[in-house]
């Protein structure tokens, strides 16, 4: 579906500004009144499905206890769609207020329902999406999250992917192995923004945006709905 | 210690606009913390003083005392501009033909907004600072942030960068955030550490407490002549850096000042 013309409240052109120059954008509180609701729409529709289990040999996500060696995350694909509690989000006249400002003509694509036991390593949300095409992301964490805890960092900048910077950080951040061997350093060491968070607040990101996250104790949750700009990008340098 | 740095660094360095170097200059440091306070009080003592008071917009106007050539005014620091550990990492960063760019000292009892090392340094010739803070420094107590990738500096990223973050009056206007709010990375140091950057990325510093002190002694590549003609082509063509886009205040600083000073 396209967004078509937002009746809520949408961002200030300082915020499509921030966007559109760090890669992504914090709203603090934005559905902080709808929070506990959408909470528990997130248990229930994680209790009525079958979750995928991460492979545990995936590259990007490192479980730091081992007893989750091989429960890294789980995921339920697709997860707003068609849920009584949280559907609703997809029209929701906010999250298509930031659609439009921040891509013009969109169409929703889709939802993940996650549950995390690991550290996320840096990576761009670029599969099955070509770069060329502008996609962003709001992401609901539902529990408070900081830098020790788990919360999202981002490295702002990224987002133009094209660029030399954003090229080197995708060859060298590829995974925790490359990074450590062309940096020395673990991914919670890279320089990044780390985006402390509270449920109720929302970030947006664009997918082409290297971001994860290092340090959360094990069930982390979180969910994601994802919009993708009609026409290709060709200003992304 | 005459190493250099190690391939991690220098990947570090050239990735990210910067890199910190925890404890180079530990064995030194008290005796390098003697010699900035007797250079500043030498050149304040000077008729007139040498030590320049500056309360511009970058510094949100509040005041930064400036001695500049530092390396000139006491022999310890001096010392320091010819030690092995920054000549062999200069010559990592820069290749054989380098030569030393200037140094100054600066005392901080005040913010420094976001802005290149670039005033009077064409962008394209390739600088860099080892900055040397001598008191424990935290992102709540006045610690350098770097934005990094802007030494990347004809990226879209970093050329928004430099003319949106150019006022500190506007930053507010442009992002919606105040000027410490600004994505950035902080680097914390303590006294003996020695921070690595390049003139190009963009830096600043907030939340700091009064008297923040740093001397700072610079290097830049030696271009041939051919570069420097096509240098400034570059620069006449683009109506970039020495121009409406400088990060001289407004004022300007003293001409005594002729290479990046900046936190």
């Amino acid at each position: 579906m396209t967004t078509g013309i937002a009746t809520g409240p949408t961002l200030t052109e300082a915020q499509v500004e921030f966007f559109n120059t760090f890669g992504y954008l914090v709203l603090p509180g934005w559905f902080a009144a709808e929070i506990d609701d959408i909470t528990r729409a997130f248990e229930a529709k994680f209790a009525a499905s079958e979750p995928v289990l991460m492979d545990a040999a995936n590259p990007y996500h490192v479980a730091t206890d081992p007893a989750y060696a091989e429960h890294l995350r789980e995921i339920v694909v697709p997860f707003v769609e068609g849920d009584d509690g949280l559907e609703w989000l997809v029209t929701d006249p906010r999250l298509t207020g930031v659609v439009e400002a921040l891509l013009g003509d969109a169409e929703f694509r889709g939802s993940d329902g996650n549950r995390f036991n690991c550290d996320v390593h840096y990576h761009a949300d670029v599969y099955l999406s070509p770069l060329r095409t502008r996609n962003v992301k709001v992401y609901f964490y539902l529990e408070d999250l900081t830098a020790e805890t788990g919360a999202l960092r981002m490295i702002p900048g990224t987002n133009f992917h094209l660029s030399p910077f954003a090229r080197a950080l995708q060859r060298d951040l590829q995974s925790p192995d490359h990074t450590e061997s062309t940096f020395g350093l673990h991914g919670r060491e890279v320089p990044a923004v780390t985006l402390p968070t509270q449920p109720g607040d929302i970030v947006v990101g664009d997918f082409r945006t290297l971001h994860g996250s290092f340090g959360g104790a094990p069930g982390r949750r979180l969910f994601t709905l994802n919009w993708r700009k009609i026409e290709p990008d060709a200003a992304a340098e | 210690m005459t190493t250099g740095l190690t391939a991690h660094q220098v990947a570090h360095f050239d990735t990210f606009g910067y890199v910190a170097l925890p404890g180079l200059f530990l064995d030194e440091i008290t005796n390098l913390d003697t010699a900035f306070e007797e250079a500043f009080a030498a050149a304040a003592a000077l008729d007139p003083p040498e030590v320049l008071e500056f309360e511009g917009d970058l510094h949100l106007n509040q005041t930064r005392r400036i001695l500049m050539s530092i390396a000139d005014r006491h022999p310890a620091i001096g010392a320091v501009r010819a030690d092995p550990r920054l000549q062999t990492i200069a010559g990592q960063i820069l290749g054989d033909r380098f030569e030393e760019a200037g140094s100054d000292g600066s005392i901080f009892s005040c913010e420094s907004s976001w802005h290149a090392d670039t005033f009077h340094a064409p962008l394209r010739q390739r600088h860099i600072k080892f900055s040397f803070y001598l008191d424990s420094l935290g992102g709540e107590s006045g610690a350098i942030r770097m934005i990094p990738g802007t030494n990347h500096h004809q990226t879209r990223f970093a050329r928004t960068l430099r003319r949106t973050l150019r006022d500190p009056a506007e930053i507010e206007t442009a992002f919606g955030v105040d000027p410490g709010s600004v994505p950035s990375v902080v680097v914390p140091s303590e006294p003996g550490d020695v921070i690595l950057w390049d003139y190009r990325t963009i830096h600043g510093s907030f939340r700091g407490g009064d008297r923040r002190r740093l001397f700072s002694i610079s290097f830049r590549e030696i271009l041939d002549e051919a570069d420097e003609q096509s240098g400034a082509n570059e620069l006449s063509a683009s109506s970039g850096w020495l121009g409406d886009n400088s990060d001289v205040p407004e004022g300007g600083l003293s001409q005594a000042i002729t290479h990046g000073s900046g936190s």
